[in-house]
Order: C-alpha cells, then sequence, then structure tokens
C-alpha cells in the first residue's frame, strides 16, 4: 500500500492541490470559528429547527429514491440507444443541474404550479396543489438532483462490461432479469455514488424550493430555507443550523469512499 | 479553432480585469427596501444625470436583510428602509446621519387579474379557499400586515412567507396564491388587482432614508439622500405610488 503510486504528481501539481483544499476548508473554519456551539443543541431540539430537519430529511430520502426509480432508466436508455436526437434530449434532462435553481422554481411555478400548463388541471381536477404543500418540496429537489444520479450512472453503464449481460441474455435472462442481476451489480458502486450525490444536493436544494413551493413551517420550510430566514432575524441561530447541515453532509459523503467512484485502483 | 481560443483568451482575460477593476467613477452603494425597486431605478437614473461622474449601485432586498447585511459590515453609502425599526438596528452598528422620513407607503389587498376568489375585505383572508402569501416575521411588511390584521381581528389563512415584498407579488401574480397584503406602491407596474382596505384599518409605512457618515463619500451620499427629498425625487416617488410627506 506504501509504494508510490507510477503517476505521482509533480511537486508544483501537489502545491497547487494543496491550496486547492485550503480554499475548500476555509470558509467551515470560518463558519466553525463563528459559531455559537452553545446553540447547536438548540436548534435540533426546539420545534421550528426539529420540524425543519424533519422536513429535510424525509423529502430529500424520497427525492433521492425517486431519482433512482426514474433516473436509472433514463441513464440506462441513453447510454445503450442510439436514436436521432439523443444528445439533445441528455441535454434537457441535465441542464437543471448547472441553471440557477431560481430558473428551475420559476419553470416549474408555470408548468406544475397552481395556475401552470399541468398544474391548473391537478387542482380542478383533483384539489391537488404541490405549491405550498410538502409534494412541491419533492418536486424541486427531484428536479435539481436526478441529473447528479443520471450522469454517475449513465457514465459507469458506458464503461461497464456488457459481454456479462449479454451472456445472460443467452442462457435465457430477460432484458430486466440481466440487468436487475447482472449489470446493476457490477455498477453498484456508481449507483451507491449517484444516491448518495443526488441526496445530497436534494438535502441542500434552496432557491427552486422557495420559489415553487413557498416558505411554510412544517411542509415547505426545510433546514435550507430555515437557515436562511435566521439569518435575517438571529445570526446565531443561522449559523448553528449551518454547522449542523455541513455536519450531515460531511458524514453522509465520507461514507463516499473513493471505491465507489468507480475508478481503477491500480495498487 | 484559433478564432475559438482568441475568444477564450479575450473572456477571461476582461473577467480577470474586470475582477481587479478601480472604482472610477466614484461609485455610490445605495442599500433601498425591496418596496421601492422601481422608483429607486428612477432616482437613481435621475441622480447620475443631474450629478456627473457618479456611478449609483442600487443594492434592494427586504429591509431587514439590508439591515443584517449592514450590520455584518456591508459596505454601504445611503440606506433606505421600509420601517424604523430595521433603520435603527442598522444605526446601532454604524453611524448614520439622522433619519429622514422621505416617502409613505399604505397598504393594500392584492388578487390575480380577475379576482379568482372573490377577495373583497380583510375578513376575506381568513377563508380557507383563499391561500394568502405573506413575508417572514421581521420583513417590515409582514410586521405592518400583523397590525392590520389584529386591528381587524382576523387570522389569515398563511400558506407562505416570502423573503421579501416581491416574493409576496409573485405568488400572487403568478396566481400561486390568491392574496396578499403588500404596499399600495407595488401595484405600480404588477400583474396584480388591488383591493382596497378600510381607511380606519389601513397601517401607514413610514421610509427614513439617511447617508452613512466617516466614509470618504459621505458627501456625495447626502446629496443623494437631498436628490430623493428634492421635488424631482419627490415627484418620482409619487409617480411609483408612495405619498410625499
Amino acid at each position: 500500500m506504501n509504494r508510490r503510486h507510477p503517476d505521482r504528481p509533480p511537486r508544483a501539481a501537489r502545491w497547487l492541490a494543496a491550496v486547492t483544499v485550503v480554499f475548500f476548508c476555509l470558509p467551515f473554519v470560518g463558519l466553525l470559528w463563528k459559531t455559537p456551539w452553545s446553540r447547536l443543541l438548540d436548534v435540533v431540539t426546539d420545534e421550528s429547527g426539529r420540524r425543519a430537519l424533519w422536513l429535510s430529511m424525509r423529502t430529500s430520502v424520497l427525492a433521492a429514491l425517486l431519482s433512482v426509480v426514474f433516473g436509472v432508466p433514463l441513464a440506462w436508455v441513453l447510454a445503450t440507444s442510439r436514436f436521432r436526437g439523443r444528445n439533445l434530449i441528455r441535454a434537457l434532462c441535465l441542464i437543471s443541474m448547472v441553471l440557477p435553481p431560481v430558473v428551475g422554481g420559476i419553470s416549474l411555478l408555470f408548468s406544475l404550479g397552481r395556475t401552470g400548463l399541468i398544474g391548473r388541471w391537478l387542482d380542478d381536477w383533483f384539489g391537488f396543489r404541490f405549491t405550498f404543500s410538502s409534494w412541491g418540496v419533492v418536486v424541486a429537489q427531484v428536479f435539481v438532483a436526478m441529473p447528479f444520479l443520471v450522469l454517475t450512472v449513465e457514465g459507469a453503464l458506458r464503461q461497464a462490461d456488457t459481454r456479462l449481460a449479454e451472456a445472460a441474455r443467452t442462457l435465457g435472462a430477460t432484458p430486466w432479469y440481466a440487468f436487475r442481476r447482472v449489470t446493476i451489480p457490477s455498477i453498484s458502486g456508481a449507483l451507491i455514488a449517484g444516491t448518495v450525490l443526488a441526496w445530497a444536493r436534494a438535502f441542500g436544494e434552496f432557491g427552486a424550493t422557495i420559489t415553487f413551493a413557498g416558505n411554510y413551517p412544517g411542509t415547505t420550510r426545510t433546514l435550507s430555507i430555515e437557515t436562511y430566514v435566521a439569518l435575517e432575524s438571529d445570526p446565531g441561530r443561522s449559523m448553528a443550523l449551518s454547522v449542523l447541515m455541513v455536519g450531515i453532509s460531511f458524514v453522509v459523503l465520507v461514507t463516499l469512499r473513493d471505491r465507489w467512484l468507480g475508478a481503477e485502483r491500480s495498487s | 479553432m484559433r478564432g475559438i481560443r482568441v475568444a477564450v483568451l479575450a473572456i477571461v482575460g476582461s473577467s480577470l480585469m474586470a475582477g481587479c477593476g478601480g472604482d472610477n467613477p466614484t461609485t455610490l452603494r445605495v442599500m433601498a427596501a425591496s418596496s421601492l425597486t422601481g422608483a429607486f431605478a428612477e432616482v437613481e437614473a435621475a441622480f447620475e444625470l443631474a450629478v456627473p461622474d457618479v456611478d449609483v449601485v442600487m443594492i434592494t432586498s427586504s429591509s431587514s436583510s439590508l439591515a443584517a447585511q449592514i450590520v455584518d459590515g456591508a459596505d454601504v453609502d445611503v440606506f433606505a428602509s421600509a420601517d424604523e425599526e430595521q433603520f435603527e438596528r442598522a444605526a446601532d452598528a454604524r453611524t448614520f446621519d439622522p433619519p429622514r422620513v422621505f416617502a409613505t407607503n399604505s397598504l393594500v389587498i392584492i388578487v390575480p387579474p380577475g379576482n379568482p376568489r372573490d377577495v373583497r375585505t380583510v375578513d376575506d383572508l381568513a377563508r380557507d379557499d383563499v391561500l394568502v402569501a405573506t413575508a417572514s416575521e421581521d420583513v417590515p411588511i409582514r410586521r405592518y400586515t400583523d397590525r392590520l390584521l389584529a386591528m381587524a381581528g382576523v387570522t389569515a389563512n398563511f400558506v407562505t412567507f416570502e423573503a421579501n415584498v416581491s416574493g409576496i407579488v409573485t405568488k400572487v401574480a403568478t396566481g400561486a396564491a390568491d392574496a396578499g397584503i403588500v404596499y399600495v406602491s407595488d401595484l405600480v407596474g404588477a400583474d396584480v388587482e388591488g383591493v382596497d382596505v378600510p381607511s380606519q384599518l389601513d397601517v401607514v409605512a413610514r421610509y427614513p432614508i439617511a447617508a452613512a457618515t466617516n466614509s470618504s463619500r459621505a458627501e456625495l451620499a447626502r446629496r443623494f439622500v437631498d436628490f430623493t427629498m428634492s421635488a424631482d425625487g419627490r415627484a418620482i416617488l409619487v409617480a411609483n405610488g408612495f405619498t410625499a410627506p
């Protein structure tokens, strides 16, 4: 394990890497330094903080699951099918990743919102509304988070060895069976990484949520919105909430170990 | 290929230079309450015409958010707040000239075009089928709204607490919410209809403005405040739905 990597970067590259590490760590050092630690317990025990945390947990986990259910088939199609306009479809499905979340929120408002293209019928026929409901939060989160899963899984599927799945098919497996039992296990690392990334993005979602779903305690005020609201009235509380969010996301990302990133290890 | 490379170099180069650009002409940083956005854009244009070599940078957000930024050390030359409380909060952290009330604003109920839920009175805001948008606790419009509702003895059916007045107007204009209470000045140019509030319930919002002292630009900042209070400034404010005291 201690053997030097054959492609060890030169000193200059390592220095630049160190600068980058400092760049990413410094903001958190600043946050941790300023945070009133005594208040950390308050924000997870007082009603408003607990409600926001619970809402964020529920919605982000659901958003991650929905991203898997709908994102894996999309990645499968994008990775294996050749059809005209595939690149356009891919770009459309991934664009929310780079779009300002507010733009996503506005688009959702005009499509699924109460007077939107589809939303008005949902309201008229079923009395169902995404706006100002937790479902709206989930939709906003799925919209911005799913591309992370699609991108990760599609990349892995493209690199996956197709011969095993072909062998399974010649032995009589249905396409679904071969995909589930042969292909998925071979890309499980990427699938987990994609799911965790999508969850993390959903957990931190702010702009699309407040624009599309609104901001109401218990139904749409997620932890990130709670943090933003507190910034104006009670900065100490806002910092404690920020530390909580950093902590949760950090713990989850640490569990995303490098072997899940699908890299070939040359040890 | 060569063309692309040149273009990329040009973009990178100009962005580097923008990052290091100097303050020339003098930049005046004016923080103004969200409800002043339209009016102050016109005040800015008129002031820049009247005073050469000044670039007014307008920062608009909820007064509570602006006050929080000032408390946090944000660079500011003029602060125009939608209530006196948020101004005092900022003035505790940084020294300002004594504030002058340059505008007042009254409240109005807004509904989407066509008033789909037939909202006619303040009492209607309590109805189950009327979704009402307002702002978070510390935003001035929320305080004025709460005061009005308390006087009327109405518990409104709030469904969302937006970050500022513009958020309320957007939610109502897009029909996501059925009603909201905002300032009369917000009706100007917005795709909403107004429902008058009975005058005995109306709460008058008072807007203080002041120049920050202890800055090399304090004199210029005072000129901006004077300009806002001048006949020209008043005319702009009145045209935008405010009342000039």
